[in-house]
């Protein structure tokens, strides 16, 4: 591989989940990406794939009214150290999952996450480590009474040497 | 105008639920005191503010973690 200019991502910019107490829904699904610009993701070998989540957990003592049980979890998932003709650490199937093991019945979440178009490039030119940062957020819509809302962005992070952020 | 079932993707303005069947979003009706259906099945609940669920979805909330 010759000099790596950018890290780009090819494939999907934005993954939707949307989850109530019976199921969780794919609304826009697939993968994003981060090769160098101009690779088809022909010729790349290797790689491990990683998973990180944040979870929501809240159990409550039946008296207390005033606090919401609650129990799920947001996930990234990729591929990393994946090389092309043996150089460097790329990452490929990078996405968003959501698995709930409780909601109330007046629970919703909505997941969103939004990938760019372009990475950021790591590493040295012999050894270059792509990395992908984007954003995901969690929405939450109530129904205590009256409706409640609630958000959280998630500054997330994933890299061709493994190394990830997601707060 | 309708109600929305329970579980129902509600719109950030609370005026609409997401109605799956129909692929479509359906205005919520209102009665006279502002409730809806919904919130009126659960008038007995306590009035909660969205300041009562930040705090309680700050303390919910747990580290990232790599998951084997």
């Amino acid at each position: 591989m010759g000099e790596v200019a950018d890290i780009v991502n090819s494939g999907v910019t934005v993954i939707k989940l949307m989850a109530n107490h019976a199921s969780v829904q794919t609304v826009q699904g697939g993968y994003a990406n981060g090769f160098p610009a101009g690779f088809d993701g022909q010729g790349l070998t290797g790689g491990q794939f990683k998973a990180v989540g944040k979870r929501w957990k809240q159990d409550s003592a039946w008296y207390d009214f005033t606090t919401v049980d609650m129990d799920f979890t947001v996930k990234m998932h990729w591929m990393w150290g994946a090389s092309i003709h043996g150089a460097g650490h790329y990452i490929d199937h990078i996405t968003v999952t959501l698995d709930v093991d409780y909601l109330p019945l007046d629970q919703t979440v909505d997941v969103t996450a939004n990938f760019p178009t372009h990475g950021s490039r790591l590493g040295t030119e012999d050894n270059v480590i792509a990395a992908m940062p984007f954003e995901i957020s969690v929405q939450m819509n109530y129904f205590l009474g009256q409706l409640v809302g609630w958000r959280r962005s998630l500054d997330c992070l994933v890299q061709g040497d493994g190394n990830w952020q997601m707060g | 105008m309708s109600q929305p079932p329970a579980g129902a993707q509600i719109s950030e303005d609370g005026n609409y639920w997401w109605d799956a069947s129909a692929n479509a979003w359906q205005l919520i009706q209102h009665d006279a005191g502002g409730a809806t259906a919904a919130g009126a099945q659960a008038s007995n609940a306590p009035q909660i503010t969205s300041d009562h669920v930040a705090d309680m979805m700050a303390s919910a909330e747990q580290d990232a973690a790599e998951i084997a």
